[in-house]
C-alpha cells in the first residue's frame, strides 16, 4: 500500500472571469464587449428614439474614434513591429501598392468593378468579426487554463461562424432568390449562434473541465448579438463601434507589451498606448476622410470615391489582420501566455 | 524592388492626401469630416444638375444595392422632377425594406398621386400620417389628393 497521500481534488469553479490582461472589469466590458450586451436590449426592444437620435448626432465622431481608428490600428501595429519590413516584404511593401492600384482601378471602372468589390468587402466583414471572436475566445480560454481537443475547437469555431453564416444567408448579398428558404436557414443559424456557446459552456461544466471564462463567453455571445440580432434590427452601426473598441483595446495592449519589452524603452504603458492610438486616429482620419477627396479632385464621383476607398481599406485591414494575429509563429504568443 | 514599390506607394499616398485635403477645404471651407457618399448627389440636386444627381444616386445604389435610404432620396428627386413612374419603382423597392418609414410612404404616395392613382396615394398618405401624426405637409397633401380625386 502506498504511503503517498494524494491531495484532495480542487473544485473547479463554474463561473470565473478568466485571466485578464488589464483588469477583469475592463477586459469583460471592452474586450469581451459585455457593454454591448448590456446596451443590446435597449437597442432591440426599447420604444425610445434616444439611441437612434444619439447615434445620428454622434455617428461621425464615433466612427472616427472607433471604426476608422481600428482599421488603421492593424496597419500601425504591423509597421511598428521591429523588423516588419524585412520579415514580411509582401505584406508591408507590396500590399499597399496593390491596394492603391486596385482602388484606383475600381474607382475608374466603378460601374463594373464597384459592386463586386463592395460585395466582397460586405461578405468578408462579418467573417472578420467571427474570426476575431474565435481568436479572442481561444486567447482568453488558454490564458485561463482551458485546453481543447480538435473536436471542441471545431465546435467553438462553429459557434463563432454560425452568426457570420446567418448574416450572409439571411442578407441580400446573395440576391433575391429563395428568400423564404434562406430566412428559415438564417433563423436556424441564428439560434445556433446562441445555443452553441451555452452548450459548450455547459458541457465543460458537466465533464468537470475548467469552464470557459466569462470573458470568452461574453466574446462569443456579443458576436452572436451583433451579427444576428443587431443586424436584423437594422442597428448594426452600433456593432461596428463595439467591434472597433474591442479591436483597439486588444491591439493596443499587445503593442504596449511589445514596446515595453524593447531594449532601452524609457516610457510607461500610458505613453505607448496614447501614441499608438494617436497614430491610429490620425491614419484613420487621413484614409477614410481625406483620401476620397484626392479621387474627387481627379474627376471621379463622390459616391464611388467614398464608398470604394472604405471598401479597399476594409479589405486591406482584413488581410493585414489575418497575418498579424498568427500567434504561434509570432512574438504575440508570448504575450498571450505571459503570466504578467 | 519591394522597397521602390513601397516608396512610390507612400509618395503617391502622401501627395494624394495633401491634394485631397486642400481640395476638400477649397470645396467646403472646412476640413473633410463625416462625409456622406450621397453628398455629391445632394449638391448636384441643389445646383439643379438633375443628370449629375441621378447619375450619382444610380451609382450609389449599384454599389449599395440593399440601401433603402438611397432609393428614398433617389425616388424623391424623381418625384420632384415629374418622373413619377421611375420614382414609384425606386420607392416601392425602398418600402419593401422599410415598410414603416413615414418618409418612404409619403414619397410613394407623392409618386402615386403624380401617376393619377389617387386611391393608392390616399391610403399611403394615411399610413404615413399614422407614423408621423399631425405632420402638416402630409395633412395638406392628403387634402389636396382628396380634392383631386373627386370627379
Amino acid at each position: 500500500m502506498s504511503a503517498i497521500a494524494l491531495p484532495p481534488p480542487v473544485p473547479v469553479p463554474l463561473l470565473r472571469f478568466g485571466r485578464a490582461f488589464v483588469h477583469p472589469s475592463f477586459d469583460l466590458l471592452v474586450i469581451g464587449s459585455l457593454s454591448s450586451l448590456v446596451l443590446a436590449p435597449v437597442l432591440l426592444w426599447s420604444d425610445s428614439s434616444a439611441p437612434a437620435a444619439f447615434l445620428e448626432r454622434w455617428l461621425a465622431v464615433l466612427v472616427l474614434l472607433s471604426n476608422s481608428a481600428h482599421f488603421a490600428a492593424s496597419t500601425v501595429r504591423l509597421y511598428s513591429r521591429p523588423g516588419a519590413l524585412a520579415d514580411s516584404p509582401w505584406l508591408t511593401m507590396a500590399l499597399p501598392a496593390a491596394a492603391l492600384l486596385a482602388l484606383t482601378v475600381a474607382i475608374a471602372f466603378a460601374g463594373t468593378l464597384g459592386a463586386p468589390l463592395q460585395a466582397l468587402y460586405l461578405t468578408w466583414s462579418p467573417y472578420h468579426y467571427a474570426a476575431q471572436a474565435y481568436g479572442l475566445t481561444l486567447m482568453y480560454a488558454y490564458r485561463s487554463g482551458c485546453a481543447f481537443g480538435d473536436g471542441e475547437r471545431r465546435w467553438l469555431r462553429a459557434a463563432c461562424l454560425a452568426p457570420f453564416l446567418a448574416a450572409v444567408v439571411g442578407g441580400r448579398l446573395l440576391g433575391e432568390g429563395g428568400l423564404e428558404a434562406r430566412a428559415a436557414v438564417a433563423t436556424a443559424l441564428g439560434w445556433a449562434s446562441f445555443v452553441l456557446p451555452l452548450a459548450l459552456f455547459a458541457r465543460r461544466g458537466l465533464l468537470g473541465l475548467p469552464s470557459l471564462p466569462l470573458i470568452s463567453m461574453a466574446v462569443l455571445l456579443s458576436n452572436a448579438v451583433w451579427l444576428v440580432a443587431l443586424n436584423r434590427a437594422g442597428v448594426f452601426a452600433w456593432a461596428t463601434i463595439f467591434h472597433g473598441l474591442q479591436y483597439l483595446a486588444i491591439v493596443t495592449l499587445f503593442h504596449v507589451r511589445d514596446q515595453q519589452k524593447r531594449p532601452g524603452n524609457a516610457h510607461g504603458a500610458a505613453w505607448h498606448a496614447a501614441t499608438f492610438y494617436a497614430g491610429c486616429l490620425a491614419l484613420g482620419y487621413l484614409l477614410f476622410e481625406v483620401l476620397p477627396f484626392a479621387y474627387v479632385l481627379a474627376g471621379f464621383g463622390v459616391v464611388e470615391s467614398l464608398l470604394l476607398v472604405a471598401a479597399v481599406i476594409n479589405i486591406h485591414h482584413f488581410v493585414v489582420d489575418a497575418f498579424i494575429w498568427r500567434l504561434r509563429k509570432d512574438p504575440n504568443y508570448a504575450i498571450v501566455t505571459d503570466p504578467a | 524592388m519591394f522597397r521602390a514599390l513601397f516608396a512610390a506607394s507612400l509618395a503617391t499616398l502622401f501627395w494624394g492626401l495633401v491634394a485631397g485635403f486642400a481640395y476638400s477645404m477649397a470645396l467646403h471651407g472646412r476640413p473633410p469630416f463625416g462625409s456622406d457618399p450621397l453628398l455629391g448627389a445632394r449638391e448636384a440636386a441643389v445646383r439643379r444638375d438633375l443628370p449629375g444627381a441621378l447619375r450619382q444616386y444610380e451609382m450609389a445604389q449599384r454599389l449599395s444595392p440593399d440601401d433603402a435610404r438611397i432609393a428614398v432620396e433617389h425616388g424623391s428627386l424623381l418625384v420632384a422632377n415629374g418622373r413619377f413612374d421611375a420614382a414609384a419603382e425606386r420607392l416601392e423597392f425602398a418600402l419593401g425594406r422599410r415598410p414603416d418609414d413615414a418618409r418612404t410612404l409619403a414619397g410613394l404616395a407623392d409618386a402615386r398621386r403624380g401617376q393619377g392613382r389617387h386611391g393608392e396615394a390616399l391610403a399611403l398618405y394615411a399610413r404615413a400620417l399614422a407614423r408621423a401624426p399631425g405632420h402638416p405637409g402630409l395633412i395638406r397633401a392628403l387634402a389636396e389628393t382628396r380634392r383631386e380625386s373627386r370627379p
